[in-house]
């Protein structure tokens, strides 16, 4: 489906069109829950948190009128609850800076996934993503699926812009590490 | 931008492109959907008047019977007397005096006493007219 501008949708519903808050509901929903998911690592949890966010969209409409932008707004409050409820789950929640640096040396590509069918090729990446830590994995799925730029980013999660550079680095690293243990499981699996 | 592209990894790209997505559930707009309705429905407040059309009937017959009473009534039989807004104004009581007497009770007002309660009447009168004129703005 061919989604329009947000404000189409936000004019909608302000004039009381439940209908088209639905169609933006859809349209942002997957990256909404993906977010969140990658935070408490959890469907239900997740499913609950990004509801709430658009449930708060929609009673803040009004401020998308203007110059706010809804997406980056519904992310911010879905990471910052998200955040806090991983956090409550997490008492020994390891801050950014405390953290080992495991990952001195570049890691490459792993081969084989080509060789894999689709679904499961999916499958293994899936869980490789799932494995990276909840900053990491927020920041990866804000830059390569939403495009975010490193200032709406900034926006949304409170990182300095040299946290989140040094998180897409980390990020990138983990997930070509966890990618390569996964496709070892499997390759061991299939023989 | 150009300074971001360089973070920007194409086989990460194409990685996340293929796996990143975590659906949610199939009916999850629809339940957001339903809760916005629930909740509208919820606080969702009826309109209804804070004096019903009878009740300002009454009022109104009560406030021009007192008025008549008040200042057109017995002249002859006058308790007390002032002047009110270059008026020569009457007020009669003594139909007050006979209903006392009936009961067997006999009081008397004071001038003073008199001019605070019908103060005290007009005040109540507009603060209710007040009152119903915001009641409907709220509503509006």
């Amino acid at each position: 489906m061919k989604y329009r501008e947000d404000s189409f949708y936000i004019e909608k519903a302000l004039a009381g069109n439940l209908p088209a808050y639905g169609v933006l509901i859809e349209k942002h929903s997957m990256l909404a829950y993906t977010l969140a998911f990658r935070i408490v690592k959890n469907h239900e949890d997740a499913e609950e948190i990004a509801q709430d966010a658009f449930m708060k969209g929609y009673h803040s409409l009004h401020v998308f009128r203007q110059e706010a932008k809804f997406t980056t707004w519904l992310y911010k409050i879905i990471f910052t609850t998200a955040m806090s409820r991983f956090r409550k789950k997490q008492l020994e929640y390891q801050s950014m800076s405390d953290r080992e640096d495991q990952f001195l040396n570049e890691v490459s590509e792993p081969d084989g996934l080509e060789l894999l069918h689709k679904d499961e090729r999916k499958k293994i990446i899936s869980e490789a993503i799932s494995q990276l830590k909840e900053d990491e994995g927020v920041v990866l799925t804000l830059f390569y699926m939403n495009e975010a730029n490193i200032r709406e980013i900034e926006e949304i999660t409170g990182f300095t812009a040299s946290n989140i550079k040094i998180l897409l680095h980390r990020g990138r690293k983990s997930l070509l590490m966890e990618l390569k243990k996964s496709l070892k499981r499997e390759i061991v699996d299939m023989v | 931008m150009k300074k971001e592209e360089t973070y920007k990894d194409p086989f990460i790209t194409k990685l996340f492109a293929e796996g990143g997505e975590v659906p949610p559930s199939a009916q999850f707009a629809n339940r957001i959907l339903k809760r916005i309705k629930t909740e509208t429905k919820q606080n969702t407040v009826v309109y209804t008047p804070l004096i019903s059309k009878k009740a300002w009937l009454l009022l109104t017959i009560a406030g021009v019977a007192m008025f008549i009473t008040v200042f057109f009534t017995s002249k002859t039989q006058a308790t007390t007397g002032s002047d009110f807004f270059g008026m020569s104004l009457k007020y009669d009581f003594t139909f007050l005096k006979h209903m006392a007497e009936k009961v067997a009770m006999s009081f008397e007002f004071g001038p003073v006493m008199k001019t605070s309660l019908f103060a005290m009447a007009v005040f109540i009168f507009i603060q209710l007219i007040i009152l119903e004129w915001r009641n409907r703005s709220i509503f509006k």
